[in-house]
């Protein structure tokens, strides 16, 4: 099924690799120990048994990724998640985009807002500050000379400090990385 | 502790951003050690192999210093064309990648955890791309 017949569910999804995953039962106490760094659900799930199979590789990412969304920051866990989701959907990664929109709710986000970026795309109405982040968030995902100079300004304006634009991008950064793994190496599911 | 991400943006110790960076110092931890697993770990993928891959995903994203810098330690194999364009399709078209590519890959000889490696790399330098890009518009917007 391609991404483009299955769409954006705001719903939690299941997915499926595309390529041998570890057997939990073989795996060695360091690949375990990095299942547990990365993920409270890693050992049920295909795509981190698919990953720990370069198991270094998998921890030093883990780490990244949970200071980058996780940590604590200037720019509010919501804000990051409303940039991943963004690029999510614009990249066509509807797992990424379902597990960031439903955790953007949880962060009391604004359920309409991101029930319509999930259903008509990046481009639905939204207040000027949303919009400026999901602009320069889709911008520098596209492709990073995409972002110009005119997104810095006006998330400025929107009263967004500096180190709060580099949270946003480092969000952006990571999501660019995130989206590759999760729509190249398997595939979303229905549950 | 400094990263290569400061390196290629060259910036320097005590600037704006060296300040605002410092204010993450896991990011910058974890990004070189993310770095040093990928391209330093043992793997089927050769050290030359990978730098290409990653040469080739610097370009693709207009990065011409990190470019430069797995140019100078990359080199041929010949199963590194297959290699480059799925890194292409991954970095521009991720949307269109299908099991029967993995399956390739799988056929020309990868194991399955080269294939993880080959998609961490490709997707860390995507990662690294949009974070040299975002920097140096922080840096060069008044």
């Amino acid at each position: 099924m391609s991404t483009h017949d299955f769409g954006f569910p705001m719903e939690s999804l299941n997915w499926k690799a595309w390529a041998p995953v570890l057997d939990l039962a073989k795996a060695t106490p360091d690949e375990i120990k990095v299942l547990e760094e990365s993920h409270p659900k890693a050992k049920e799930n295909p795509y981190y048994l698919l990953l720990v199979q370069e198991a270094e590789v998998l921890r030093q990412r883990s780490k990244l990724f949970n200071t980058i969304m996780y940590g604590p920051r200037g720019a509010s866990r919501t804000e990051r998640e409303l940039a991943a989701t963004a690029e999510s959907r614009l990249n066509g990664c509807p797992y990424c985009a379902s597990v960031h929109a439903l955790r953007y709710v949880q962060m009391k986000g604004d359920a309409d807002l991101m029930q319509r970026l999930m259903s008509d795309g990046v481009e639905t109405p939204m207040p000027a500050r949303a919009r400026a982040i999901v602009d320069y968030a889709t911008h520098l995902a596209a492709t990073p000379s995409a972002a110009t100079a005119d997104d810095i300004r006006r998330l400025r304006e929107e009263g967004l400090e500096d180190a709060e634009i580099l949270d946003i991008t480092l969000s952006v950064a990571m999501f660019a990385n995130a989206n590759r793994l999760m729509q190249t190496l398997g595939e979303a599911m229905r549950p | 502790m400094r990263d290569v991400i400061d390196e290629w943006a060259a910036i320097a110790p005590g600037s704006r951003l060296d300040g605002l960076r410092g204010l993450r110092p896991d990011v910058r931890a974890a990004t070189q050690a993310y770095e040093e697993a990928i391209f330093n770990g043992e793997s089927g993928l050769s050290s030359d192999e990978r730098h290409a891959v990653a040469m080739h995903v610097a370009e693709l994203n207009g990065e011409a210093v990190m470019a430069t810098h797995h140019r100078t330690r990359s080199g041929e194999s010949a199963r590194l064309p297959a290699l480059l364009a799925h890194a292409e399709m991954l970095t521009m078209r991720p949307d269109q990648a299908t099991p029967e590519a993995i399956q390739a890959l799988l056929a020309i000889g990868l194991a399955p955890r080269d294939v993880v490696m080959l998609s961490q790399l490709i997707a860390h330098v995507n990662y690294e791309t949009r974070l040299l890009a975002g920097l140096r518009l922080l840096e060069q917007t008044p």
